[in-house]
């Protein structure tokens, strides 16, 4: 149970510099996601943390202890940090039972034999694993093994519980299962989590605060899931939490327009935007459903290129000018109420919600 | 701790005690060899290495090798991928029992094979050639096993297993989804197997056929017994005479290791080749899923093929096995198989009154037994650095470890006379020392490829995950790192321990009197004309290895648990 | 007339029917999906159409022309059939550069080179493959590999496509765009499409019809899409498409209250349920489909909340049921352990 900090951490593997000036500090008790694309590094801020990797430059703190540091030499070896991890591929141990994987942490700490077999059976109920206890992995789904893994790594009562990408290798009602186990388990101990994922959507399930990297290793916004997603700071945050249209805009004869179209853009815009879409700077930006979508009538109009149901929803592609934008509408309103719009056919977007980014930001990372 | 400023720890002391084992064991005698066959009195001599070359009996000994190296590939390949197809890709009947058959002549020793064979073949009293002979009134035997294509015909009976687990291990774990997508685009069975199949084989029919390659240009026992009669050398029997001949100079040796340079660069090459193949042309065939393969239904063919499946297996596998047991039970050779003839005598001799024989065995089993366990260990060693330790140069060690699965055996011997007779101020010559060391060297490669196979299954969050449950490093390698990769270290030991017991190419040129190993003894018997006894010692030979492998099977057939997260 | 008929198709693998007695008739130029869960038979039905396995019992007919049959013990081998098939794993031939995986059946089939140069750049040119055509497979992405796949396939002009999970080794960006490019080719070229899959989105985005199976091929629902989704035949369709709740109902007079949720107060509904003397109906509705209110409907506590993107994930207690509500996230949230009401404007029933 403790803060950990992290102060300018570098990280360089050959002549890659992955990232550097990292910072971040994750509270006592709080579930804290580190998210980003494949490649941005957040693997390796865990790894740092763990141990598994040395910072070029940089200070790590869990609690108080001062555990990695370049500029003084200090190093705590992992096994020293306090620190409990899930690894992606569960990394149970086949030859040992899910018993012994569990009480493994124990073993080496030397705790009393009775304390530990208490500690150990405990661990395995809080899983819910009881009945498996001499069970191999090998005879385990996918899923029970990584509840094995999570018991190992709470049995020692950790500061830190790192979880790397865990649930990338379930299915989905698996994985929604296991979102919803970790989440009680923290509730339970109260320990510290940081997880690690390139998943927005588990991002955005479970984390209390969540940290978004972008592919050069900076982080680009950190706040609660729906700061920051109703909220994003930049283009790229805004893509990558979930679809995105990003739409050019242009002001004519004092008219905000789409690019290409010759319909004024029917929606608030402020005089400060008006003259950052005159000097080219910013781009609009909105989600599917924050398009409502009307037959006729004050509307920014637009064809109806393409219509792919889904089930839930139906997503439209409509041509307005040069651009095209993505809408939906959910089944039940399309098919039940009639509003279901025909390809080909003409129709209005009212813009609910629009963002305006620097334009400059956006396709780079998106 | 700092040293010349730089720290050093554990994994660098590893590294490097790792090297030195590998530079002193298998570096050196090969350097040696190429030193003193290129270099004299410390001037580079190639006139004198194209003199040796040039002599007519060493010409003729490179030719023959040529000769039947290449015959032997060719011969192997083509029975390796018949039967690897017929095995995985039909619905020949019993293919089950058929694999395994097909592979039980990688398991006997071919010098074995080709003493039954000199029984059943030779000119005048072979076996067969007699029954024949008999049966057509004439006296021209009808096969000379001792000839060029004797021997071509022996090597490929053992060397076949090559190609064909290649290939059928290829067959099938290929995605089938391969063939049935042409199929389906309209190629009919012949089509599909022209165009798609067999390019797709290609890079494990040559894996196969290379490695049958190396084998034969650097195989000893089968030329030595049935070659040096009729004067037919090849380069390492011819190595094995000269130095047997001059009893030891200087001059022999200098020639042994020309020639042995000459094959040390052919094995080079052959590699090399291997190499260029393999990554050209190997593609991601492997199907994910486990699904069913194509048969092809062989109708009317099915039993005939069949039949012509048992009877290879007949003629090449049970006939000399069978030969050697009956022959090592008669009183005296030449006499009929009549029960009369026939004894248990010879075994009881060989086992317990012959010192020859007695010695051989106990020195083959000390031997291998010592060897496999030290290369085991010092390969767990250094697999260890090399597949786990994050430390610069262990590339050194990679190439080193990769050597000496080229070398022919009768280079290394050669390389260890070279390196262990005084030289260093250390003479092993003729005592066991020499030959566990030229062992080491010889199976060196085979452990670490099988132990880092085992080291690189466990995957590296694994440990990971221990160091986080609060284990040291030495404790997570303890608890579990060597669980995991015990099975991997006992098939090591064994990769070791048989073959090293059978062995003859590397002891022939090794032994001192008191220093026989297995093989040499059955060797000299033959070559002495006690052919009873030396069918009698093959046959025990035979036993050994058999319960040796049933028992391996045992061991690793048992271990269901696998490594890897 | 159908274009392709499978009549009363059984097999068996073992003591397992894999397909019972399947009954299908498609229409040429239609794209039908067979959609249902892993192991229930869907790919060995299309294994039988590809001529890849053999029939226990039936026939399969293209047109008038019978293809296989169990009856007269005829079946025609796949390579003569001139069917198109995509496989998951693409198994494009790695040794063959992307024309010549292209041109392969056009080659068997013995055209001029000429031919083989026009029909191949065509099928080259719709799948976007034009520049790549003297690549090897190893040097291109997965979708590349699925459009040699597909491009392969419809070179020689077949009427017939048999797609197997052709997009489940894809990323999901990937699977979108490839999804898109199947139908314009298929409005392009008006063959036929069979499709196999289990995710039903896919199914939904791409087919004119959908046929959800249970295992042993056993048809639960045979309809399109929309209809498919708004109105499930059954429990096993409702579930399998989208998400769902079940819930036990119980009556008192006129009057329907969620089992052991009295004090929640009636249910108001649109639909009342059937009247069945047996047991009581299954209320099944989708939690995009209930309303969350802050007063009125029938009365529950917000257990959970979750934020899915767009959509907020409620589970709301009540009485001893778990309800499963989802809202879009421009609706006011609700905290967890606040009470609040749930309405049911759209609901099914089913009397199991």
């Amino acid at each position: 149970m403790a803060d950990v900090r992290l102060e300018n951490l570098t990280a360089v593997f050959g002549t890659h510099r992955v990232f550097e000036g990292f910072s971040l500090t994750i509270r006592d008790g709080e579930c804290f996601t580190l998210l980003g694309p494949s490649g941005c590094g957040k693997t390796v801020v865990g790894r740092m943390i763990a141990g598994f990797e040395h910072p070029g430059r940089g200070d790590i703190f869990i609690g108080d202890q001062l555990v990695s540091s370049a500029s003084q030499d200090v190093h705590v070896p992992t096994e020293q940090r306090g620190i409990g991890v899930v690894f992606q591929d569960y990394a149970v141990w086949p030859h040992k039972t899910v018993y012994q994987n569990v009480a493994y942490p124990l073993e080496i700490q030397g705790v009393d034999a009775t304390d530990a077999s208490a500690r150990c059976r405990e661990g395995i109920s809080l899983v819910h694993l009881d009945g498996l206890e001499d069970r191999y992995p090998s005879q385990l789904s996918g899923g029970q093994q990584q509840r094995v893994a999570l018991a190992r790594a709470l049995v020692s009562r950790p500061r830190l519980l790192l979880l790397d990408e865990p649930l990338t290798n379930l299915d989905a009602n698996l994985r929604e299962e296991m979102r919803f186990e970790i989440k009680d388990l923290q509730k339970q101990t109260g320990v510290t989590i940081l997880y690690v994922t390139h998943d927005q959507e588990i991002a955005l399930a479970i984390s209390d605060r969540m940290g978004i990297m972008g592919k050069d290793g900076a982080l680009r916004q950190i706040g609660t899931p729906h700061e920051v997603y109703t909220h994003p700071d930049d283009a790229f945050v805004f893509n990558f939490l979930g679809v995105a249209n990003f739409i050019p805009m242009e002001l004519i004869n004092d008219a905000v327009r789409i690019t290409g179209s010759d319909v004024p853009l029917q929606a608030e815009v402020s005089v400060e935007t008006r003259e950052r879409i005159a000097r080219g700077e910013v781009v609009a930006a909105c989600r599917p459903f924050e398009i409502d979508l009307v037959r006729q009538g004050g509307a920014t109009r637009g064809i109806v290129r393409r219509r792919v149901f889904l089930g839930p929803i139906v997503i439209y592609f409509i041509r307005v000018g040069e651009v095209e934008i993505r809408a939906q509408q959910e089944a039940a309103e399309a098919f039940l109420d009639g509003r279901a719009l025909e390809e080909g056919e003409a129709c209005g977007l009212k813009f609910q919600t629009l963002r305006w980014y620097d334009r400059n930001s956006v396709g780079k990372e998106a | 701790m700092t040293f010349f400023g730089r720290k050093y720890g554990i994994a660098e002391l590893l590294l490097l005690f790792s090297v030195l084992i590998l530079v002193v064991v298998v570096a050196v005698p090969i350097l040696l060899i190429l030193w003193t066959s290129f270099v004299v009195d410390g001037t580079l001599n190639i006139a004198g290495i194209i003199d040796v070359l040039r002599q007519p009996d060493v010409f003729q000994a490179i030719v023959n090798s040529l000769i039947i190296a290449a015959a032997v590939t060719l011969v192997s390949t083509i029975l390796g991928v018949f039967f690897a197809w017929l095995v995985s890709r039909t619905d020949l009947p019993f293919k089950g029992a058929m694999k395994l058959l097909f592979l039980v002549p990688f398991m006997l020793p071919s010098f074995i094979g080709a003493i039954a064979w000199k029984i059943l073949l030779s000119p005048r009293s072979g076996l067969i050639n007699k029954w024949l002979m008999g049966l057509f009134g004439t006296d021209q035997p009808f096969f000379n096993i001792y000839s060029l294509w004797g021997i071509v015909a022996v090597e490929s009976m053992y060397l076949f297993p090559f190609v064909f687990i290649q290939v059928s291990g290829a067959l099938e774990r290929m995605d089938p989804t391969l063939e049935e997508s042409a199929r389906i685009s309209g190629a009919g069975l012949l089509t599909i197997t022209r165009r798609i199949t067999l390019p797709l084989m290609r890079p494990s029919i040559a894996a196969g056929a290379l490695l049958v390659a190396l084998y034969s240009l650097a195989h000893f026992g089968v030329p030595a017994v049935l070659g040096t009669e009729s004067g037919i050398f090849n380069v390492p029997t011819l190595i094995y005479q000269k130095i047997y001949a001059s009893a030891g100079k200087f001059d022999a040796i200098r020639e042994g290791t020309i020639l042995s340079s000459l094959l040390v660069l052919s094995a080079a090459l052959i590699l090399y080749s291997q190499n260029k193949i393999l990554t050209a042309g190997r593609f991601q065939v492997i199907a994910g899923k486990s699904v069913r393969p194509m048969l092809l239904k062989l109708r009317g063919l099915r039993y005939p093929l069949l039949i012509l499946s048992v009877l290879y297996i007949g003629v090449t596998v049970l006939l000399p096995t069978v030969t050697i047991f009956l022959v090592s039970m008669l009183k005296t050779y030449g006499l009929s198989f009549t029960p009369e003839n026939m004894t248990w005598h010879n075994f009881e001799y060989i086992l317990f009154k012959m010192k020859l024989t007695k010695d051989a065995i106990w020195n083959s089993f000390y031997l291998s037994l010592t060897a496999g366990l030290v290369t085991m260990l010092v390969g767990t060693l250094i697999s260890y650095v090399i597949v786990k330790m994050k430390v610069r140069g262990k590339f050194v060690l990679e190439f080193l470890g990769l050597l000496p699965f080229s070398v022919p055996g009768t280079v290394i011997a050669l390389g260890v006379i070279l390196m262990w007779s005084g030289k260093f101020g250390v003479n092993l010559y003729n005592t066991a020392w020499i030959i566990f060391v030229a062992y080491i060297a010889r199976y060196m490669a085979f452990a670490l490829k099988s132990t880092s196979a085992a080291l690189e299954q466990v995957g590296d969050s694994l440990e990971e995950a221990a160091r986080a449950c609060g284990a040291t490093h030495w404790q997570s390698m303890k608890d579990i790192v060597l669980p995991l990769i015990k099975p991997g270290m006992v098939a090591a030991f064994f990769l070791i321990f048989l073959p090293a017991l059978r062995e003859l190419t590397t002891s022939v040129l090794l032994y001192g009197p008191k220093t026989r190993t297995i093989g040499v003894a059955i060797y000299a018997l033959n070559e002495d004309g006690e052919t009873v006894l030396a069918a009698a010692l093959s046959a025990v030979a035979l036993v050994i290895i058999i319960v040796g492998q049933w028992v391996i099977k045992r061991i690793t057939g048992t271990t269901k648990i696998t490594g890897g997260g | 007339m159908a274009h392709v008929t499978l009549k009363d198709i059984t097999k068996r693998f073992g003591d397992v029917v894999a397909v019972d007695r399947l009954n299908l008739e498609i229409a040429r130029g239609e794209c039908i999906s067979f959609l249902g869960p892993s192991g229930c038979g869907k790919t060995t039905t299309l294994r039988m159409l590809a001529g890849f396995e053999d029939l226990d019992e039936g026939e399969i007919l293209v047109g008038d022309r019978v293809i296989s049959s169990s009856f007269k013990k005829y079946y025609l081998p796949p390579e003569k059939r001139d069917f198109g098939m995509v496989f998951q794993a693409f198994a494009v031939w790695p040794h063959l550069t992307v024309f010549d995986n292209v041109a392969f059946a056009l080659q068997i089939r013995g055209l001029s080179r000429a031919e083989i140069e026009e029909k191949t750049s065509q099928a080259l040119k719709y799948t976007g493959l034009l520049d790549a055509r003297d690549s090897y497979p190893n040097e291109l992405s997965g979708g590349q590999k699925q459009r040699i796949a597909l491009a392969r396939s419809i070179s020689f002009n077949p009427t017939v496509m048999l797609l197997d999970e052709p997009l489940s080794n894809l990323d999901p960006k990937m699977r979108e765009v490839m999804r898109f490019e199947i139908k314009e080719l298929q409005k392009r070229f008006n063959f036929t499409i069979i499709y196999v899959t289990h995710d039903q989105a896919e199914a939904m985005a791409l087919s004119d019809r959908i046929v959800i199976m249970d295992f042993g091929a056993r048809v639960q629902q045979d309809d399109t899409p929309v209809n498919v989704y708004l109105k499930p035949a059954n429990k096993f369709v409702f579930s399998f498409i989208g998400l769902s709740n079940f819930l036990e109902v119980e009556y008192e007079g006129e009057r329907v209250y969620l089992a052991g949720a009295r004090e929640a107060g009636p249910l108001t509904l649109n639909v009342p349920p059937p009247r069945t003397s047996v047991k009581l109906p299954t209320l099944a509705c989708r939690p995009g489909e209930i309303g969350l209110v802050p007063e009125g409907g029938i009365r529950g506590i917000i257990h959970r909340r979750t934020l899915l993107g767009d959509i907020i994930d409620y589970r709301v207690k009540v009485g001893g049921q778990e309800i499963r509500v989802q809202v879009s996230v421009r609706k006011p949230l609700f905290e967890e352990g606040q009470p609040c009401g749930l309405v049911f404007p759209q609901v099914h029933w089913y009397a199991d």
